[in-house]
């Protein structure tokens, strides 16, 4: 008999913030107002983002880090020169 | 002086002659019937032989020299087949040595043009690569510069400034 592998997709609505440096409360608290947030907020700590922000709640995502300016940098570069 | 005196002379004995003479008639008759007619029909025979073995040499140097003739015409018919055939062999040798000839041409001019193509994709792989490369180290080095200029208060301001941004495309 064949077993069925039900998988269950957790997706996770949580808010995660991602930074180069430790976030200022205020700077969370804004984040969290803009996308309704009651609950916790995952906090994560990447240095290899060099600076700004990467903020994702569900499907909604956003992302304004250095590393992501570099990356986009680096496609202009090799599709321009 | 009468004859009769002078072969008395001489010894001649007319009677003896006429003996001798009649003998010697006896003796040709006798030959003319049994040898002389033999000989001449042996003769006449040989004659003939002669006559047919000559022509029959006619006959066989007219048969050597129609197939002298023949022997001619079949030689010369065999040269001038051997030549047609050189000559359509010689023509099919350089139609095939024209056709090998273009084929080579052909295949050089492909080789030519792919080896072209070739050092083109390969030039511009080089070139790509070498664009990839130098992106990646401009990258680098903007990143770099960055690390070191990007303080803590500076990363503030950028983090403030990118909440306004995500704030205005939340609300539009």
């Amino acid at each position: 008999m064949k077993k069925k592998n039900k998988r269950k997709i957790k997706v996770n609505n949580n808010l995660i913030i991602t930074a180069a440096h430790p976030l200022e409360e205020s700077a969370i608290n804004q984040i969290k107002d803009m996308f309704g947030e009651k609950g916790s907020v995952e906090i994560v700590i990447d240095k290899s983002i060099i600076g700004g922000i990467r903020v994702k709640k569900g499907d909604q995502y956003f992302d304004g880090t250095i590393q992501s300016k570099l990356n986009q940098l680096r496609q202009q570069l090799i599709q321009n020169l | 002086m009468e004859f009769s005196e002078i072969f008395d002379k001489l010894g001649f004995d007319w009677r003896l002659a006429l003996i001798n003479a009649i003998n010697f008639l006896l003796f040709f008759i006798i030959l003319q019937r049994f040898v002389l007619s033999k000989v001449a029909t042996a003769i006449a025979n040989r004659q003939k032989k002669l006559d047919e073995s000559l022509k029959n040499a006619d006959q066989l140097a007219k048969e050597l020299s129609e197939a002298q003739e023949k022997s001619d015409a079949i030689i010369k018919d065999a040269n001038r087949k051997a030549n047609e055939i050189i000559i359509t062999h010689q023509q099919e040798a350089e139609l095939l040595a024209s056709q090998i000839k273009k084929e080579a041409e052909g295949e050089a001019t492909a080789l030519k043009q792919k080896a072209k193509e070739d050092i083109k994709k390969e030039k511009e792989t080089m070139r790509k690569e070498l664009l990839d490369e130098t992106a990646e180290l401009s990258v680098k080095a903007a990143q770099k510069l960055l690390e070191e200029e990007i303080s803590v208060e500076k990363d503030k301001k950028l983090v403030k400034k990118y909440i306004e941004q995500i704030e205005s495309q939340i609300t539009s």
